[in-house]
């Protein structure tokens, strides 16, 4: 399995349905994607969407994992809001792949685990 | 105005009612069939014919299932509502893991391919609700993205939800750490197997969604 890295800047200049086709593309051929920052949640559930619809013998889904502050308290949230107005990035870390290599990614807030079958 | 109209507008200012449709959502296996026959015993009663299928099996419901014109009521209120049970949200499905749970080849594919077709009806039908019970089962490790970006959707959408912890009657159960991932959401313990917690959801459903 290769895995891509990806710049935020490269995935931000897409449209959001040009990233999910970008980011899927590189999955079903196997890829494991990681880029800066993360999708938004109407995003990442259409990126969902668009897998499943892809699903076939050879393609079975994706796995998708965010390392990054999720469920913030208001401060982290106000500390969330300032770092992405000042850089324009959203902090954190994102990992797709594809489900039929990736048994598994177990997640906390600090660690991401990808277990390969 | 009549008489007629003023006299029963004074008492339905007492009686309030809401009305809306109320989804069950989380992933596959987490008891939400078993949970929305437990709401339909309780209201349309034991003699109800009305059972939704559950079973131990990942994805055994594959389509939106909808009832309609259920009551739930609460002292001076009381609540009409369409309860949706739906397929589990996930983000892969391989008949291969139907085949190593003992489901014939040719049955797995089918299979796989209608519980595929039920996760995509689940997310477009976010659109159709106004609130949720997004049912987790407490044995398990919380903190998943697909839980994630299903609440994270909830919330863009304006839906109000409760969690639902459900098989707190099981040892390894830990509402406490459903709690401890999602702070900002009421989370309810229930064993919808055992019909225990079934109370409290239902003040916490008056409570949040009326």
């Amino acid at each position: 399995m290769d895995v891509k890295i990806l710049s935020f800047n490269s995935l931000m200049e897409l449209t959001p349905r040009q990233r999910s086709e970008k980011i899927l593309s590189l999955v079903k051929k196997g890829d494991l994607v990681v880029f800066e920052g993360r999708l938004e949640s109407e995003e990442e559930l259409n990126l969902t969407t668009k897998a499943l619809e892809s699903v076939s013998g050879k393609f079975t889904g994706i796995e998708i994992a965010y390392l990054g502050a999720q469920n913030k308290s208001l401060i982290e949230k106000v500390k969330h809001s300032l770092v992405k107005v000042l850089s324009g990035k959203s902090p954190g870390l994102t990992v797709v792949g594809p489900s039929k290599t990736i048994k598994e990614i177990k997640m906390d807030p600090n660690n991401l685990e990808i277990m390969l079958k | 105005m009549s008489l007629k109209k003023t006299f029963f507008g004074f008492f339905s200012f007492f009686r309030r009612k809401k009305k809306l449709t109320m989804g069950l959502y989380g992933p596959p296996n987490a008891g939400k069939s078993t949970l929305a026959n437990v709401f339909i015993k309780q209201i349309l009663g034991e003699d109800s014919e009305l059972e939704f299928s559950a079973s131990s099996l990942e994805h055994e419901t594959r389509s939106v299932q909808k009832v309609e014109k259920l009551e739930l009521k609460k002292g001076s209120k009381s609540m009409d509502f369409t309860l949706i049970d739906t397929p589990g949200i996930a983000t892969k499905i391989d008949y291969e893991d139907f085949v190593k749970k003992g489901v014939k080849k040719s049955d797995a594919k089918i299979r796989a391919k209608e519980a595929t077709q039920g996760v995509i009806e689940s997310i477009k039908w976010l659109d159709n609700v106004d609130a949720v019970l997004i049912v987790l089962d407490a044995t398990l490790n919380p903190y998943s993205q697909v839980n994630i970006t299903l609440i994270g959707n909830l919330v863009a959408k304006n839906k109000k939800v409760i969690i639902v912890a459900n098989k707190v009657d099981l040892k390894t159960a830990n509402v406490e750490k459903i709690k401890l991932v999602f702070p900002d959401y009421p989370v309810v313990g229930v064993s919808a197997k055992k019909e225990e917690g079934i109370e409290e959801l239902h003040s916490k459903i008056f409570e949040e969604f009326f």
